[in-house]
């Protein structure tokens, strides 16, 4: 009894480790010429074409929203040879980790389809290899990269390759409290254009209105990502007429005058003028303790539904006429090695580029159209006619600006906060965290180049 | 002419079958512990030299050359002091306290002790995540409970570089007071009352027959708890990361975050793994020292 329980014992562990480990067809492929590749792909195609095999894609994507499941749900009714699996993460940072992850174990897992903040594109294409899309955007009927805003039709390539397609646009925005601007005697229709504008509406708000009330804050300081913080500062810098890199991005140039005054606006909110403060109450401008907040257009619809006709917007205060920084997704398509199944691929990804998808994602999340056709359309048109907001954001993508397209722009950025923030404590002046920035960026750049 | 079979003894077929049984979790244990021990140790002595996890060459001691020259890991070291040696204090006093007060005979004994049990069995991301609501500034419950006392409800305490560690430290005690509660309250128990009855006859107070009875008794537990709590708080990370994130300006940044940033936000693998051996060898000095200690005290 005891050596069939022992061996059986034995036996379900031995079987369990086994399971463990799991690769792909793919992934065990001897290298071959592309061109033999290539042959054996399409060869492969025509057969599971012949077969009426389904294709399987597996789909990433950072936040779980209900409307794209419901798409996917609906891609997969109505596509007999194509199923789409998704699976979401938590934010960015944990789908560009898992992405690592899976790239260290050799790709064997790697998905097919990535939806991911547009500053990782470069990141993801330098351990995974992605598909080229524009032969599939000259093929396509129904996508096509000049009906994207100019900005967006750049902004995809990594090299020369466009490795990605900007799904959907989000902008930081100027939000305020109608009630607490008329509170302090300010006209409720007008949001400051300008830094001067902001620091003396803010003054005017603590003055008049008591010390329960918050003049101003931005998500920087009070989230906990310190993408918000560095984003928020380039587009400052942009708004004050600077340059963040050189073309190629081989030289750091926001240590110039413009990125200085950028981040003292930003700093002496907090420092000087007091208008802002690091002791940020929990949904603050939900709970209408906050005048004005400087936070990403993803948060209309939360903000509607708290303050109704109380929320006033307006586009980031800057110092010049400049382009303003957008942030979003990016899809991309990991080269899976097979003809078919990139084919499967780019139709799935097509599908959620479609007007459609768009704009119920659009109505559900406060993301922007990035596609002019898309824009242009009633229901969008109709759609942005009832919300001011959405108006202010969407007027934005004419004249965006977009993060540095480099695989080392996430440890760059991780950079800008740990050095920028002891400025909010007073620990280091701007012009001396800056420049030590540009020196630890001049090293990051050194490392991958 | 054929050799006779060999047959086990019994004490042979019994090895076997002992042998059999744990084998299952000598696996497990070779796989999950001693493989990713001898690997971190590997690539401690290796250099990241691209973008993916895996693009590392031969760098020798670099990594730990790094590591000793990096201000931030000095800081994070000192930070985990920080944290590490008033949180063990609070643990061991505060658990004493109250396993003292609820050896009484108090009514709901049971009650009393299990909830004060509770936050020791609740997943310390769950913990970290009430704290953070409770710590907010103006609105926060714990803020609130301060106003009472006429305290401004405004500390924003996770953001404030004074105060973020003493949120921490305020946090960990509070989850793991409960553990300590319990060690020292089965301990309590094996004293012999006749003890304390011997003590009050001649005439001892409350105050020294704790400190002359009660402590010197306890002695092995509070060196159990001591070398056990110094292991785990030097380790401490789930509280920094759902917190702090190391901030602010680096206030809070332990060793345990630091090691995790280099790991998987820079996904400097090489780099994380030496660092990890230096914390490795900095809680075996304190483990060993410890124990040595504990040799040279008297036992009772």
């Amino acid at each position: 009894m005891k050596k069939w329980m022992a061996t059986l014992l034995v036996g379900c562990m031995t079987l369990s480790l086994l399971g463990c480990g799991g690769q792909k067809d793919g992934a065990e492929k001897t290298p071959e010429t592309a061109a033999n590749q290539e042959r054996a792909d399409e060869k492969d195609g025509e057969e599971a074409k012949t077969e009426n095999a389904v294709v399987e894609l597996v789909y990433w994507k950072s936040y779980n929203v209900d409307t794209y499941k419901e798409f996917i749900e609906k891609f997969n009714e109505e596509h007999d040879n194509i199923h789409v699996t998704a699976e979401t993460f938590p934010d960015h940072q944990s789908t560009l980790q898992k992405i690592q992850v899976q790239a260290s174990a050799g790709n064997a897992q790697m998905p097919n389809v990535i939806q991911l903040d547009t500053c990782m594109t470069a990141t993801v294409d330098s351990v995974a290899p992605l598909v080229d899309l524009m032969p599939y955007l000259n093929a396509s009927d129904t996508l096509k990269l000049d009906n994207f805003y100019e900005t967006f039709q750049e902004e995809g390539y990594v090299g020369d390759k466009l490795a990605g397609l900007h799904v959907c646009a989000n902008c930081d925005l100027l939000f305020y409290n109608k009630e607490i601007f008329r509170q302090a005697g300010l006209d409720p229709e007008k949001s400051p254009a300008t830094w001067e504008e902001v620091i003396a509406f803010g003054k005017q708000i603590q003055e008049k209105c008591g010390e329960d009330i918050i003049p101003f804050a931005y998500t920087g300081i009070t989230g906990d990502y310190y993408e918000q913080f560095s984003w928020e500062w380039q587009a400052m810098v942009q708004s004050a007429g600077g340059e963040l890199f050189n073309e190629d991005y081989t030289k750091p140039m926001f240590n110039s005058p413009e990125g200085i005054e950028a981040l003292e606006f930003l700093v002496g909110t907090v420092t000087d003028s007091k208008i802002a403060s690091l002791s940020y109450p929990d949904k603050g401008f939900e709970n209408g303790r906050l005048g004005m907040y400087m936070d990403g257009s993803w948060s209309i619809n939360t903000y509607q539904d708290a303050l109704g006709e109380n929320l006033g917007v307006g586009l980031m205060p800057g110092k010049v006429e400049s382009k303003v920084m957008v942030g979003g997704d990016q899809m991309m398509i990991v080269d899976s090695g097979d003809k078919a199944v990139n084919d499967a691929a780019f139709e799935f990804l097509a599908y959620m580029m479609s007007a459609d998808v768009i704009i119920a994602n659009s109505k559900d999340q406060g993301e922007l159209a990035c596609q002019k056709s898309i824009a242009d359309t009633e229901e969008y048109q109709e759609y942005l006619g009832k919300s001011q907001a959405m108006q202010v954001a969407q007027s934005a993508m004419e004249h965006c600006a977009y993060r540095a397209r480099t695989p080392w722009y996430d440890e760059w950025s991780q950079l800008v906060y740990a050095v920028c923030e002891p400025c909010l404590y007073g620990e280091i002046s701007c012009a001396d965290a800056l420049a030590d920035l540009e020196a630890q960026t001049n090293d990051i750049i050194s490392k991958y180049n | 002419m054929k050799g006779k079979r060999k047959t086990l003894t019994i004490q042979q077929r019994n090895n076997i079958w002992g042998f059999a049984f744990i084998l299952p979790c000598i696996l497990i244990f070779a796989i999950f512990t001693i493989y990713p021990f001898f690997y971190s140790a590997y690539l401690s002595m290796q250099v990241k030299s691209g973008s993916s996890m895996t693009d590392f060459t031969f760098a020798g001691f670099s990594q730990f050359v790094r590591a000793f020259q990096s201000k931030e890991v000095w800081n994070s070291f000192l930070v985990t002091a920080i944290y590490t040696f008033p949180t063990v204090a609070l643990h061991l006093i505060f658990g004493l306290g109250l396993a003292v007060l609820v050896n009484k005979s108090i009514h709901f004994r049971p009650l009393v002790r299990a909830m004060y049990f509770v936050p020791v069995i609740l997943s310390t991301v769950v913990v970290s995540m009430v704290w953070k609501f409770m710590l907010s500034p103006k609105v926060g419950l714990f803020n609130q409970f301060l106003a009472l006392f006429g305290i401004s409800p405004d500390i924003a305490w996770l953001k404030s570089p004074r105060l973020a560690m003493a949120a921490i430290i305020i946090v960990g005690v509070w989850k793991w007071i409960g553990y300590f509660m319990v060690l020292y309250l089965a301990a309590l128990q094996d004293i012999p009352v006749t003890l304390y009855e011997a003590a009050r006859i001649d005439g001892a107070s409350a105050r020294q027959s704790f400190f002359k009875i009660t402590v010197p008794l306890l002695a092995n537990t509070t060196q159990f708890l001591l070398v056990i709590s110094v292991i785990n708080t030097f380790q401490v990370f789930d509280q920094i990361f759902m917190l702090t994130g190391g901030g602010p300006v680096k206030k809070t940044d332990v060793i345990v975050y630091y090691i995790y940033r280099q790991a998987f936000k820079n996904y400097d693998m090489p780099y994380a793994s030496a660092v990890s051996w230096l914390l490795f060898v900095v809680i075996f000095i304190l483990t060993a020292i410890q124990m040595k200690l504990s040799k040279n005290s008297e036992t009772y």
